[in-house]
């Protein structure tokens, strides 16, 4: 798969944070990446498992969303989970603040 | 859940086993032990007796065994029959699972796509509102045929 230019990027950071939002707001359970990678793939977002890891680290490092992450010592996997949204995710879901790396 | 269910299931085994062995070997020998004594007393009714017992007392011994190992047959029988059920119940489970997984990760994608059509009915609204303001400036406002 060819890199993501950056354009794809800041919908894609976009996309993430809706959906993360739409399952704060339905207070459904914390997704995981592999189950947020299959809603993205069944909503026809073209991406791979590490493209999306590398979206979420890029979110968690804008302090726009929070997780908990595990690397597998035997085969070096990283695997996320218990993805949020932070507060400062969320005011810009809600169109309180905007943020340039980010498009909805 | 299960893994106490299977342990119960082997304690019980082991318990009711651990009777059945020790009983049908304590009769076997409480048998012999006390015929052997009355061969050694009083060997003309020794012979009597065994004679009096006939087959069915060789038979009855080889009841006991077989009994013995019929219940012991039974008992893992009734084990297995046991774990294949808690087998069946495990999977049950973890279809029901899987089940809800999907279905969560349906409604997070219909609530997505709901909000997606929001979005873009606002967008249409808005563009549709603009145009019509063009085009009273332009004075082509259509008369809506």
């Amino acid at each position: 798969m060819a890199p993501l230019d950056a354009q794809q990027n800041k919908r894609l950071r976009g996309a993430i944070l809706e959906i993360l939002n739409t399952r704060h707001q339905a207070q459904q359970s914390r997704l995981d990446h592999v189950a947020l990678w299959h809603v993205m793939l069944d909503l026809r977002f073209d991406l791979g498992e590490n493209d999306l890891l590398t979206l979420l680290q890029d979110l968690y490092d804008r302090r726009l969303i929070a997780y908990e992450e595990s690397r597998d010592r035997r085969t070096n996997r990283v695997s996320v989970f218990k993805l949020q949204l932070t507060p400062a995710g969320r005011d810009l879901c809600e169109g309180t603040s905007t943020n340039p790396a980010v498009k909805f | 859940m299960t893994e106490i269910s299977t342990a119960v299931g082997e304690a019980m085994g082991k318990w009711i086993r651990g009777l059945i062995y020790p009983g049908v070997a304590g009769a076997i020998i409480a048998i012999l032990l006390t015929y052997m004594q009355l061969l050694k007393t009083n060997p003309t009714a020794g012979t009597d007796l065994l004679k009096g017992w006939g087959p069915g007392f060789v038979l009855g011994l080889l009841a006991l065994v077989v009994v013995g190992v019929f219940l012991d047959k039974m008992v893992d029988a009734q084990r297995a029959g046991v774990e294949a059920q808690q087998k069946v119940a495990v999977a049950l489970t973890q279809l029901a699972e899987r089940d809800d997984r999907d279905r969560d990760r349906m409604v997070t994608e219909t609530q997505y796509m709901a909000q997606r059509m929001d979005q873009t009915h606002a967008l249409v609204t808005s563009v549709s509102a603009q145009l019509s303001r063009i085009e009273m400036k332009l004075g082509t406002k259509s008369t809506g045929d």
